[in-house]
């Protein structure tokens, strides 16, 4: 299956491919992109300071995460793994209290509880993310189950990569829905490197495997946004008519040149008199000056109180977590000032 | 007030459920058309449609997390796993997702799922239908872990746990799934995950849940026989564990025999003895005993020899009481 493509790989549509879109929504694609390179940086000084332990950028997964984003609309469910966080940002998620999740700072959502990675951001439905790979694909078939049950024309939607797919939860997860027909879409993106990808999961076209689960299958140009949007935006309305579910596969091109998608994008914004290296300029300027302060700010945050570490375990903590909070709250008193003699 | 078994009171308290409340669903492998493999969900699919009851591909990975993914979405999942013997192509699952969806995601995400399955030996089921699996999840943070020990507790505890917002583990006993039966209410009523004194006793306290309740209640009739009066508490709840009624009941007797079916080394009953070594040990007139499966795989031929039986239970007793 020959992926989809809209752009040439200059960024120039193919013949009568132009989406003609009005230039503020094609300026609001890149801008989420430019944004998403920023974090990607500005995440990378942060781990090499010791500030974040852990962060998987985004960079050359663009066109997966905001093709895909504009083609779903906010109410339905996002299942991501480690690279699509800042989808949550593109949904709404306030940037401050998503910095404070990766920091791990007392104002974070979870007080720090889980990595730098696993973003949580329920008031735009984006489920959190865990480090075992590819766990989440069940789950999306799940939710997306529970959505047709309820007569919901919502759908869930999860991204995952190479190893992942080579998962046993990555079959499961597309049989389960195949039987049962739940309205959930599938984005496999590969990892940008085919050989790498052979190794793991063979020679042939991963989204060929949809056909024995009896999912549709479609196969996309990842570095090309506007053909992610065509791909995902018809297997979500599928999956609202009742269709059933599509496995996507997101063809990554290389990190730089014609296979990356912020470039793709820019050479597009030239055919269209565009002058996207000074627009790209002035938000790396603005949003880098916005993230840094909300840095700067957070990391003057006190660390967690010692009590948040038990909460959340339940609903209501159990007597055992309740004596073993007591226990090391009244230690860390003890010990406050050291070891007295 | 009708007599049940457990089986029948396991299906009294999903028919409740489902009646009451259109986000329960009830599922996994054969639970639909067939009404499972020990009958638990007979007829609930032809009274509550194929959309609330339904079958599964037999992946225990895929119906614990369909069962996760519905109840983020925010409805109340009771997957049925056939043996707890073949939980564990779903232990990822429910260890790294199901038990820490609301612990990574800040109490965003709750993950009010109910695991049916029915555990336990003496069925002649060999080693793959007959484990005891609790310890592995009372071992980890965000399970809860239920036992019931008759059809009165069975049909309580299990409206309890469809009730509860977070994840059970609803261990059934397979073995007295028929052989126990007791009074139990049509109506739905719901039972404390707490421990309960199942029978008040003065010499020695008998700790245990789930199917050999009953021959401790045997050994204790043995007992008092021999004029040993014995206390027995069935701890219903692993996960919250209600240490009062048990600590209570090991103050007043000063000796403790604790019971179960699983394997001993690092089984649930040694976080028990050692809570009562931490906060009973000036009580203690005698070493705590434990009477419980070996540390082999359980067996076929000799599954009553690997068992805990009333006579295993009456000698532990006598010892302790002797000592």
């Amino acid at each position: 299956m020959h992926p989809l493509s809209i752009l040439s790989p200059s960024g120039a549509p193919e013949a009568d491919s132009d989406p003609a879109w009005s230039i503020e929504r094609v300026l609001s694609l890149h801008r989420a992109m430019v944004r998403s390179r920023v974090l990607d940086r500005i995440m990378g000084d942060l781990q090499r300071r010791g500030l974040v332990s852990i962060f998987a950028p985004a960079k050359g997964h663009e066109a997966h995460i905001y093709g895909a984003l504009l083609a779903l609309r906010p109410t339905d469910w996002l299942f991501a793994d480690i690279r699509q966080g800042a989808a949550a940002l593109y949904r709404g998620f306030e940037l401050r209290g998503w910095l404070a999740q990766l920091l791990g700072t007392s104002s974070a959502a979870h007080a720090g509880h889980a990595n730098p990675t696993e973003f949580t951001a329920r008031a735009v439905n984006f489920v959190s993310v865990s480090s075992p790979v590819g766990t989440q694909i069940i789950h999306a078939a799940g939710t997306a189950q529970g959505m047709k049950s309820k007569n919901v024309d919502d759908c869930s939607f999860v991204w995952f990569g190479p190893a992942a797919a080579a998962a046993g939860d990555c079959h499961v997860g597309l049989n389960f829905a195949g039987v049962s027909k739940a309205p959930a879409v599938f984005y496999y993106c590969s990892s940008g490197d085919a050989q790498a990808d052979a190794e793991r999961l063979g020679p042939g076209h991963f989204v060929d495997r949809a056909e024995g689960y009896g999912i549709r299958a479609a196969r996309v140009d990842g570095s090309d946004v506007f053909a992610v949007y065509a791909v995902v935006a018809d297997a979500v309305r599928r999956a609202r008519e009742g269709k059933g579910p599509t496995l996507i596969e997101g063809v990554t091109g290389g990190l730089s040149g014609e296979g990356d998608p912020l470039q793709r994008l820019e050479g597009y914004l030239v055919s269209r008199g565009e002058d996207p290296a000074t627009i790209r300029q002035g938000i790396e300027a603005t949003f880098e000056a916005e993230v840094r302060g909300h840095i700067e700010d957070l990391l003057r945050e006190p660390t967690p109180e010692t009590s948040t570490l038990f909460d959340d375990v339940f609903a209501n903590p159990t007597g055992q977590l309740i004596e073993q909070r007591t226990a090391l709250e009244t230690h860390r008193r003890r010990f406050a000032g050291g070891v007295i003699d | 007030m009708p007599v049940m078994n457990i089986i029948q009171a396991v299906n009294s308290a999903l028919d409740g459920a489902l009646a009451a409340d259109e986000d329960v669903f009830v599922f996994g492998e054969d639970v639909g058309r067939f009404g499972g493999v020990f009958r638990a969900t007979d007829g609930l699919q032809a009274k509550h449609g194929e959309d609330r009851v339904f079958d599964t591909p037999l992946s225990e990975a895929g119906i614990i997390g369909t069962a996760i993914g519905m109840a983020i979405y925010g409805l109340k999942p009771v997957p049925e796993i056939q043996f707890s013997d073949f939980i564990y192509p779903a232990f990822d699952q429910i260890v790294n997702e199901m038990a820490k969806f609301r612990y990574r995601s800040g109490g965003q995400y709750p993950c009010g799922v109910t695991v049916r399955t029915p555990f336990g030996g003496g069925i002649r089921g060999g080693h793959y239908h007959s484990q005891s699996p609790e310890a592995y999840f009372a071992h980890t943070a965000g399970l809860k872990v239920i036992v019931p020990s008759d059809p009165y507790t069975a049909k309580g505890l299990l409206l309890t746990a469809i009730d509860d917002p977070d994840p059970v583990i609803f261990l059934e006993p397979k073995r007295i799934y028929r052989a126990a039966r007791s009074e139990v209410p049509d109506e739905p009523y719901r039972l404390p995950f707490a421990a309960a004194v199942d029978r008040e006793g003065e010499h020695v306290t008998i700790v245990t849940y789930g199917a050999p309740l009953h021959e401790a209640r045997e050994a204790a009739d043995l007992l008092a026989k021999n004029d040993i009066s014995a206390e027995i508490i069935d701890v219903r709840s692993l996960v919250p564990l209600d240490e009062e009624t048990i600590l209570a009941s090991v103050r007043k007797t000063g000796r403790v025999v604790i019971v179960h079916e699983a394997a001993r080394t690092c089984g649930y009953g040694a976080e028990l003895a050692a809570i009562i070594a931490e906060k009973a040990l000036m009580y203690l007139e005698a070493p705590i005993v434990r009477v419980t499966g070996y540390d082999t795989p359980f067996p076929y031929t000799l599954e009553q020899q690997y068992l805990p039986d009333a006579l295993k239970i009456f000698e532990a007793c006598e010892t302790t009481v002797d000592f």
